[in-house]
């Protein structure tokens, strides 16, 4: 029955589609579109107002458009230009276009690809273009935002090429889940998963999350929207904000000299450097500190506490064994290596290849390119490449009816490095060398010196052994496809469908080799076999994602301009969302036969596991806009959303907000004089948001059993075994309480702002205030476990976030001859205050490692670092062990840290002159913390600068107190010296000392673009565009002194919630290249 | 006219998108069930994730702990430091985190399964209730005063308040018994697994039919024998009570039995006819495989750090030399290169030692290996008791053996079940003055031959038993015990108890507050 009142629907509607399009008179205007210099302007966008019917001028400016009789306005708009407003009574065609120096008039893209005047938003927004975005040729679309956006905060786990990006707007409203900001390309949301970090300790590597996959060559602008009321139409996954990409099409620049389309060739390549290695002492090497304090030489020592350099010759390694029973062993000077780590690593380079081809006609455009990314990562063996195909295709039936619809195909390879404390962790292998040992002398395999047994370290194994027989691969099968249709009835009416479906397949394999031998210990001049082999188990494990994102918007929109100058729209929609994620994985229990990685080859029973995660949206929502003239403006909007994963009887949950904005300088007869103040525009508005639940959060159920000590491999899985081992299976009830009277939570975000422009926009600011308030989070907190179970789902949770945000431009120079200096800049701080937890709880555990982890803590910003504190007196004095002298810890944990910077900011300047310009970005963070695993082991290996402290000479702790008994009692000045082993050995348990400061300055982008002059070019015929650029990012950084090791923007989680942790991560790279575009 | 045709388009798309909103909204919505895991299981499959979650913690947190603190091993001062904090006396509220939920979450499925066993699965119910006694033993005897008549309900109470130690005491003798009366021996024969747990009890179950549960009565008399003997020092006048009825309850379990064929009640008493594997016998065990994610814990460990970090303490490894004890073949592995020499070090000394090379005994290979058997109670466990009780004046339902012959019973027993010591003269041993029963002065050095005793057989692996006993012993037994080299505690003190956990500490509004290390539990009234 329902099919057929659907049938009968759709046999209505194509019958008054042809009355519609039957009964239309239209009027064909034709015009010219020229710049204030009086050149043709290629790609303007020619609408008629009030409706959506548009073309876009072509090569000579010209174009040509059917206006309905009732019409009496076309609009006609370019980015960088006024719009210009042409009465079409008047009937004089030919336009001259005024220069918007801020775009301010710019027509943007805002939630669900609604193209509003910037002007109307009552809301803060950003807008990047294309020339912009790709200034240091990025990889990453998300990684160009960098410094370019207020309020954006963008951290990477790796900085490489395919590494995750975290996104994150405003602070992030959720306590414990994602806080990335919805990606949304061409008006349709995309899947930004980010798997595969839950154990970053043992096996951390990453695969990066799914935004990256764009490609930054496809991309025309992006729009970053920050706030509630900006994304409120999107629903709850627009709750962190949105960044909007708008892909290129054949529409906006259709080629020149007459042709109806341009082939663009661009071709980069970048070299990569680590950016900043750790600061290490480089006075004493191998070795180890006995008791007394005293320094002795030990050929087996991973560790630097042997004796000061002395430049003599010295044995290191083990001894090898010649066929005829004489042993040979190396030799080397004992003395320092300064840049020995750094010698570790490739210069990488990523060559990035991208063509395109856009063209069109009066009706129809196309954009096709293909990308291809070739990365060769600074460790040895890793990489990562990228092959993407983009078709963007559009078509106008009549002037009623315009299809989009575009498809993209991604494929993503990747080599990873592991970050881990085993020995698959790179970072992990080369900071355990001692100072003295020649990294590069390991490289060579079939050496006899370098074998596994004959490897110094008993501890662990040659880094470029490891790296040879433990690899991790990831593989990403990518479609995005969007289909857009537009449909236009009557002049007040437009239907749009708009269909995505974002669909792919991310494989990850590790092959990790068994192996097993018997290591030999060199110690004063013996040697000894270990009793017991080191042995590796091996294992092939493939972990593999498989994402379907469905979404559908089917929108009718309403507009009237009314006489007396008022606009009105009205939008009603509905949206269909479904998203399934089917997560498969094995893993081998040990190799049968070495380097053969299938599942059929493993030494016991395989772990095998599949899951499947369903939820979908069916969400009605609805747009009211109304505005006054060109200067006031009021948005009103609202979404009911139903949800699959919230209790059936509360599943449905209304909010929306509303947004104003007065343009002032538009107020009044009299105009403002632009020399003083150009334009002046207040913002403000209110919104809320909904979310609901993660599948599967309603009920209890029974796991398959599985106990653990937290240790890896000690687990013991079902089946258990008998007296008699006969297998017997086992479940057991999940350690987390779900809750079937779960509700929506909601945040409220209140927002103002002021956009000014002074001395004809010279000079603009746009400042933005915002309060977020989200209450009742759908939370897993922990509870007490005698209650009988680890966690309990609720909603709980006050979380705000206030802060600023400003934006700040300003063109010192601008000259007839086109030279033009422009300075900008951008500033946010952002206030982040968990105001509570749960009514049981004041802390969540995020993650990390049990004694320093990452936690929600009341009263406290978002993600802190929790754990054991210096011992100190109520002086403040360090408090040492009585009668040892070294450091003790606080027996309470506290907070030390947070990851949360007290501002960010950035600045840059840019100078064009002709076909010269040249750019140059800086960017950094105040304040924050972040927790260095790295910096731990530095302290306990005898590598950091400060473990020479006093040329390690027994010292005493300045200023340090120690406890007195008995008699003694109470705190007395400390005068115990202690050797530096002892000391730092203590220092490096104590969690307190691995919290390190997180400030730092960037230098993020330097570039200089050369354009070949036209007229050169007009002589080829073929080539209508050149361009030569040499660009780098990250190029330097500055750190406070504190932070002897890396860059504190680097975190082992990838994008999720557990920031600022470092935990064995790969230094982070610099990045500097060059490379030419060039358009035929 | 022409209007009315345009409004009634408009409601015609306004009604399609609502349509699609409406028509299929609840098929569309209704995917919330989770299809990954059951929401209910029968109770055989919840049982044997109990049994073996209590076994693995037995066997490893609490086994490293008691391990350490009834001196049978140290950290090994060459590599690594893994447990040099436990050695140090250092316990922080995080490390017991992980074992105190094992525990709780454990007791919350054996609660499910007591709630859930129908008629034809009564047996299942009485484990249960066995296993929860002895789960709540391990948090009375670990942390002295625990959540108990208030926990386990859920977000029906997420403040459970913490019981006195005696009460939780009460509980778990009142579990014991409730599980002798749900114990139903009227199953159908042969051995129906709906009925009989038979083949999903890890612990017992692969005996024979016919003797499964009558070993699980055995269980739990022993462990009603335990209860009131940790009682003795503190309330004696509770454990005078206990026995009695406890040997009641025994003569009704006698004529039970008897209805069904089965013999008469009595504790644990056979020792294992397979050394090692704890083939046959009494004793309740579990059992690990030599395959990953199978094996015993500590050696998966072991393997898992690359490095032994435990090697043998000198307060055990002198004793047992002293004794010329043949099990220190199965207990340790000799020195570094020098077979049939053992040396231990000094309880707590690597940090002095700190990076020299290692010239001590290692952990043996029966005690620490990849299908290391994990003993929960023992025939040699219960012969002690059993004597211990008779040294005490009481008397036992069906015991006719003397203390002495007890005590030898369970020195004869410990040596069945270890393979090296298995093919030893129990006699040879025990012509020693310091094992020879005859030798005993008096009830104090009964019973301390017989602490001593059980503390030597329960080397290795069932230390967290073994370090409780010698908190319990008035006077603590053995004496010989050091203060670890590398304390951390106030001077002269030993660990009395394990500190609460940080999830309890953070997450429950009626925490008492922490206690010491060093702080007694309710019944050491020995400190």
């Amino acid at each position: 029955m329902k099919k057929h009142v659907l049938n009968a629907t759709l046999a209505f509607l194509l019958v008054f589609a042809f009355s519609w399009l039957s009964a239309q008179t239209t009027n064909v205007i034709q015009g010219t579109v020229k710049d204030n210099k009086g050149e043709p302007v290629i790609g303007a966008s020619v609408g008629v107002k009030g409706t959506s019917i548009g073309t876009v001028t072509d090569a000579d400016g010209k174009f040509q458009i059917s206006v309905p009789a009732a019409n009496t306005f076309i609009e006609i708009k370019y980015i960088g230009f006024k719009t210009e407003d042409v009465e079409i009574a008047k009937g004089n065609f030919n336009v001259t276009l005024k220069e918007d120096v801020m775009g301010l008039d710019e027509v943007i893209v805002t939630a669900q690809a609604v193209k509003r005047e910037q002007r109307s938003l009552g809301y803060a927004t950003t807008t990047v273009g294309s020339a912009q975005l790709n200034e240091a040729s990025p990889v990453s679309a998300l990684d160009a935002l960098q410094g370019k956006v207020a309020g954006i905060q963008i951290t990477n786990e790796s900085g490489a090429p395919g590494g995750s990006t975290r996104v994150v707007l405003r602070g992030g409203s959720s306590l414990t889940g994602d806080n990335n900001a919805l990606i949304v390309v061409d008006g349709v949301p995309i899947d930004n998963s980010n798997f595969g970090f839950a154990d970053i300790l043992n096996n951390g590597y990453d695969a990066g999350n799914r935004a990256n996959d764009i490609n930054p060559e496809d991309v025309e602008s992006v729009t970053v929207l920050n706030g509630a009321a900006a994304v409120a139409l999107y629903g709850q996954r627009g709750s962190n904000g949105a960044i909007l990409y708008t892909t290129k099409s054949g529409k906006q620049k259709p080629g020149t000299e007459g042709r109806k389309f341009k082939v663009t060739v661009s071709e980069n390549i970048s070299g990569q450097t680590p950016l900043k290695m750790p600061t290490e002492q480089n006075q004493f090497g191998q070795g180890s500190e006995d008791n007394f304090g005293n320094a002795y030489y030990d050929t087996r020592q991973n560790w630097s506490w042997g004796p000061a350099f002395n430049g003599q010759p010295m044995y290191w390694g083990t001894p090898v064994v010649q066929p005829n029973g004489t042993q040979l062993i190396r030799v080397k000077p004992y003395s320092d290596l300064p840049n020995n780590l750094l010698s570790f690593f490739n210069i990488g380079g990523t060559y990035n290849s991208n063509i395109s081809i856009q063209g069109g006609d009066a009706n129809s455009s196309y954009y096709v390119s293909y990308n291809n990314v070739k990365y060769n990562g600074i460790v040895p063996t890793t990489g990562y490449q990228r092959n993407s195909l983009r078709v963007n295709a559009s078509h106008e039936f009549g002037d009623k009816i315009t299809v989009t619809a575009s498809f993209n195909y991604t494929n993503t390879n990747s080599q990873l490095p592991i970050s881990s404390q085993q020995v698959q962790g790179t970072w992990n292998l080369l900071l355990n060398t001692p100072r003295d040992i020649p990294v590069q002398e390991l490289k060579d395999l079939n050496n006899p010196f370098n074998q596994p047994a004959q490897f110094y370290d008993p501890f662990y194994p040659n880094p470029y052994w490891a790296l040879k027989e433990f690899n991790t691969t990831d593989n990403v099968d990518r479609f995005i496809s969007n289909v857009n249709a537009e449909f236009r009835p009557t002049k007040w009416l437009t239907i749009t469908e708009r269909f995505g479906a974002d669909i792919y397949t991310d494989t990850r394999e590790q092959d990790w080799n068994s192996y097993s031998f018997y290591p030999i210990y060199y110690y004063q001049g013996q040697t000894s076999l270990s009793p017991t082999p080191t042995t590796y188990i091996g294992k092939f494990d493939q972990d593999r994602y498989t994402v379907d994102n469905i979404n559908s918007d089917l929108m009718a929109t309403f507009h009237k301009d009314f006489k007396h100058d008022v606009g009105f729209s009205f939008m009603v929609a509905n949206n269909i969302y479904s998203n399934t994620l089917k997560n498969t994985y094995g893993e081998t229990n040990g190799l049968v036969i070495p380097g053969d990685y299938n599942f059929n080859n493993s030494a016991a029973r395989p772990t095998l596991n599949n899951q499947l995660f369903v939820n979908r949206l069916l969400a009605a929502y609805a747009d009211m806009n109304i505005s006054y003239k060109n200067f006031l403006f009021f948005e009103l909007s609202g979404r009911n959303d139903n949800s699959s994963t919230l209790p059936l009887n509360d599943r449905s949950y209304f909010y929306g907000g509303a947004s104003g904005s007065l343009v002032f300088t538009e107020l009044g007869k009299k105009k403002i004089n632009p020399m003083i103040l150009s334009y002046g525009k207040l913002r403000a508005n209110v919104a809320q948001i909904g979310k609901d639940a993660p599948p599967y959060s309603l009920t209890n159920y029974f796991v398959p059993g599985g106990i653990s000590d937290n240790y890896v491999n000690t687990n013991i899985n079902s089946p258990y075994y008998s007296l008699a081992n006969s297998a017997i299976p086992g479940y057991s009830l999940g350690t987390t309480l779900n809750n079937p009277n779960l509700k929506p939570e909601i945040s409220t975000d209140e927002e103002v702002g002021l956009d000014l422009s002074f001395l004809n926009d010279r000079l603009s600011v746009n400042f933005t205030y915002y309060h977020n308030l989200t209450k009742n989070e759908i939370l897993t907190v922990p509870i007490a476990p005698s209650t009988g179970y680890d966690n309990e789902v609720i909603n709980a949770g006050v979380l705000l976030n206030q802060g600023v945000e400003l934006h700040v431009n300003i063109v010192p120079v601008s000259l007839k001859n086109s030279f033009k200096w422009e300075v900008f800049g951008s500033f946010s701080k952002n206030y982040s205050d968990v105001v509570k937890v749960s009514n049981s709880s004041n802390q969540i555990v995020l993650g990390g490692s049990a004694t320093v982890p990452v936690v929600v803590q009341q009263g406290q910003p978002l993600g802190s670092f929790y754990g054991a504190g210096l011992l100190k007196n109520s002086a403040g004095q360090m408090v040492v062990d009585s009668g040892v002298g070294t450091p003790l810890q606080s027996t309470k944990p506290e907070v030390l840290g947070n990851y949360q910077p007290t501002w960010i900011g950035s600045i840059g300047t840019s100078l064009s002159y002709k076909g010269l310009k040249f750019n140059i970005l800086f960017g950094g963070n105040e304040g924050g913390q972040f927790y260095s695993n790295s910096y731990v082991l530095q302290l306990f290996d005898g590598h950091d600068i400060s473990t020479a402290y006093n040329d390690r000479v027994p010292f005493v702790a300045p200023n340090s107190v120690y406890l007195g008994t008995g008699d003694n009692a109470g705190y007395h000045t400390n005068t115990t010296k202690v050797g530096a082993f002892n000391y730092w050995y203590a220092a490096s348990t104590i969690p307190s000392y691995a919290i390190l400061p997180a400030s730092f300055i960037k230098l993020r982008e330097i570039s200089l673009t050369y354009s070949l002059p036209a007229k050169v070019l007009a002589k080829t015929k073929a080539i209508t565009g050149v361009s030569i650029k040499a660009f780098a990012s990250n190029l330097w950084i500055w750190t406070p002194k504190a932070n002897t090791m890396g860059d504190p923007e680097v975190s082992s989680s990838g994008a999720g919630p557990v920031q600022g942790y470092e935990f064995y991560n790969i230094p982070s790279t610099r990045n500097f290249g060059g490379g030419f575009t060039v358009v035929f | 006219m022409k209007n009315i045709i345009k409004y009634s388009k408009v409601l015609f798309l306004l009604s399609l998108t609502l349509l699609l909103a409406d028509c299929k909204k609840d098929k569309f919505l209704n995917v919330n069930t989770n299809p990954n895991y059951p929401a209910s299981v029968p109770v055989s499959l919840a049982l044997p994730t109990c049994e073996a979650n209590i076994g693995y913690m037995v066997g490893n947190t609490l086994g490293i702990y008691g391990g350490l603190w009834a001196q049978y091993w140290t950290q090994d001062p060459t590599y690594g430091s893994q447990y040099g904090n436990f050695d140090s006396y250092l316990n922080v509220p995080n490390d017991n985190d992980n074992v105190w939920q094992a525990l709780f979450t454990s007791a919350t499925n054996l609660n499910y399964i007591i709630a859930n066993a129908d008629t034809g699965h009564l047996n299942y119910a009485a484990i249960a209730y066995f296993m929860k006694a002895y789960d709540f033993q391990l948090l009375c005897d670990g942390w002295g005063d625990v959540p108990c008549s208030t926990a386990l309900k859920g977000n029906a109470n997420l403040a459970p308040s913490f019981d006195p130690g005696q009460q939780v005491y009460d509980s778990i003798e009142s579990w014991v018994y409730s599980g002798l009366k749900t114990m139903n021996l009227n199953y159908p024969s042969p051995m129906e697994d709906l009925i009989y747990p038979g083949s999903s009890d890890t612990y017992l179950g692969a005996g024979s039919a016919d003797a499964s549960m009558i070993q699980w009565q055995k269980f739990a008399n022993t462990l009603l024998m335990k209860v009131y003997l940790r009682e003795y020092y503190k309330n004696q006048a509770r454990a005078n009570t206990g026995f009695a009825k406890l040997n009641a309850t025994m003569t009704t379990e006698s004529a039970n039995n008897a209805l069904y064929g089965f013999p008469a009640a009595s504790f644990i008493s056979a020792a294992p006819t397979t050394p090692g594997s704890d083939m046959g016998g009494d004793d309740a065990t579990l059992h690990y495989q030599a395959v990953t994610f199978q094996q015993f814990p500590l050696y998966a460990t072991q393997v898992y750090l690359q490095v032994q970090n435990l090697c043998a303490s000198a307060t055990t490894i002198n004793y047992m030399l002293a004794l010329n004890d043949p099990r220190i073949a199965d207990f340790y592995a000799p020195n570094p290169g020098t077979p049939g020499v053992y040396s231990g070090e000094l309880q707590g000394d690597y940090k002095a030692l700190s990076g020299q090379p290692n010239t001590f005994a290692s952990i043996g290979t029966e005690v620490i290996s990849p299908t290391t058997t994990q003993r929960l109670m023992t025939a040699s466990e219960s012969d002690f008791l059993q004597a211990e009780a008779l040294v005490d004046g009481y008397t036992l339902y069906g015991v006719s053996g003397t203390a002495g012959s007890l005590y030898t019973a369970g020195i004869t027993a410990s040596f069945a079940s270890w393979t090296n010591s298995s093919t030893a003269s129990v006699s040879a041993y025990m012509m020693s003055d310091s094992v020879n029963w005859a030798s005993a002065s008096g009830t104090a050095g009964q019973l301390n031959f017989i602490w001593t005793q059980k503390w030597l057989s329960m080397c290795g692996n069932q230390n967290f038993e073994a370090w409780t006993e010698w908190r319990r012993t008035n006077p603590h037994t053995p004496s010989f015990f050091t203060v670890s080299q590398a304390t951390q505690a106030a001077p002269g003190k030993f660990p009395e108890r394990l500190v609460y956990p940080s999830a309890e500490l953070n997450d429950n509004t009626n925490f008492p507050g922490e206690q010491a290390i060093t702080a007694p539990v309710w019944w050491d009234v020995n400190p």
